[in-house]
């Protein structure tokens, strides 16, 4: 069994033996040429300093994104707009007073409308007295 | 089983060392990379994915390998190499350009390795192929015919000339998992290569 096992075995391997040695021209030419690139490699020895150069810039990058997204913001310019601007909105325009003002048969308000605001108040509280 | 004799064996490969480390790295590769094209060209079945499989074997085991001990080269390189042609098969998998059949049952020992029931199933008979093209067709298409393991146990182990614990090694699985899978490769290519074996004696 052993012996019938050797000689199956062999006559298997010189056959691929053969095959590797019929390679063509063309073939041995590029494995030449891989196997000079990969010797070439070996000659270029890293410099101690730089092997952990990728995974420290890396490491940099990461923390430096981090502390970015993570460093607190003051408030900007635009929130105290906002905020002015709601109080703006917020002074009391009575709906009497500008059906008054249509009255007069514009479609404008006055320029000094928002200046004399108070005045226009009580001048439709008058009139309604009246 | 342990006795079957490889063909050829390979102490020319080992170089002194007191020759320059490129020249030995030269002499080591040039010795191999035949017999390693042809390993990777049953795997893939294609000349130019082999070679490509075979360069980037080449460049890892010298960036990771060149200062470990000559005696250790080669199933270093076979490792390398063996990894490459695992990756291929995956990445294969995930493109859904290979074809493979996996056997329902599972070994005992190396259970969880997928790559260790994948046969190559695109090759036509091999009594077929050694009636149209002669015995090194027909053993190629036997070869082809055998698990991945069993196929790279056997190329180690015969053609390569590794021992039982080199092969081991090369392919991170147990000394008893090498001679499972030689002795069911050489029962699966006897079944195959009746008629070769029967004839050439």
């Amino acid at each position: 069994m052993k012996t019938g096992n050797d000689g199956f075995a062999r006559k298997i391997a010189e056959q691929l033996e053969k095959s590797a040695n019929d390679l063509d021209s063309h073939t041995r030419m590029r494995l030449r040429g891989m196997r000079r690139r990969a010797i070439e490699q070996a000659s270029r020895k890293t410099p101690f300093w730089f092997r952990g150069t990728p995974m420290l810039a890396f490491a940099s990058v990461a923390a430096i994104a981090l502390t970015v997204a993570l460093w607190p913001r003051p408030p900007g310019p635009v929130t105290e707009v906002a905020a002015t601007h709601t109080v703006e909105q917020a002074a009391p325009v009575d709906a009497q007073t500008l059906d008054a003002i249509d009255d007069q048969g514009t479609d404008e308000y006055p320029i000094a409308f928002e200046e004399d605001l108070e005045f226009y108040q009580w001048l439709d509280q008058q009139l309604g007295d009246s | 089983m342990d006795q079957i004799l490889a063909y050829p064996m390979r102490e020319s490969a080992v170089v002194t060392q007191a020759l320059p480390l490129e020249l030995r790295l030269d002499v080591f590769l040039g010795s191999i990379e035949r017999r390693a094209l042809r390993i990777a060209e049953m795997a893939t079945r294609d000349r130019d994915e082999a070679l490509d499989l075979v360069q980037e074997a080449m460049l890892r085991f010298v960036r990771k390998y060149r200062d470990r001990p000559e005696g250790e080269w080669a199933p270093l390189f076979h490792r390398v190499l063996d990894n490459g042609i695992r990756d291929w098969f995956r990445r294969q998998r995930v493109r859904g350009n290979w074809l493979v059949r996996l056997f329902s049952h599972s070994t005992e020992d190396d259970e969880g390795d997928v790559l260790e029931r994948v046969v190559d199933t695109r090759q036509p008979e091999p009594a077929r192929a050694y009636a149209d093209s002669g015995s090194m067709a027909a053993i190629e298409t036997a070869l082809r015919g055998l698990a991945h393991r069993q196929r790279q146990v056997f190329v180690l182990r015969i053609w390569e000339g590794l021992d039982t614990r080199a092969t081991a090694d090369a392919l991170g699985i147990t000394e008893g998992s090498v001679k499972t899978h030689l002795s069911r490769a050489l029962e699966s290519l006897r079944s195959q290569l009746g008629d070769f074996h029967e004839n050439r004696e």
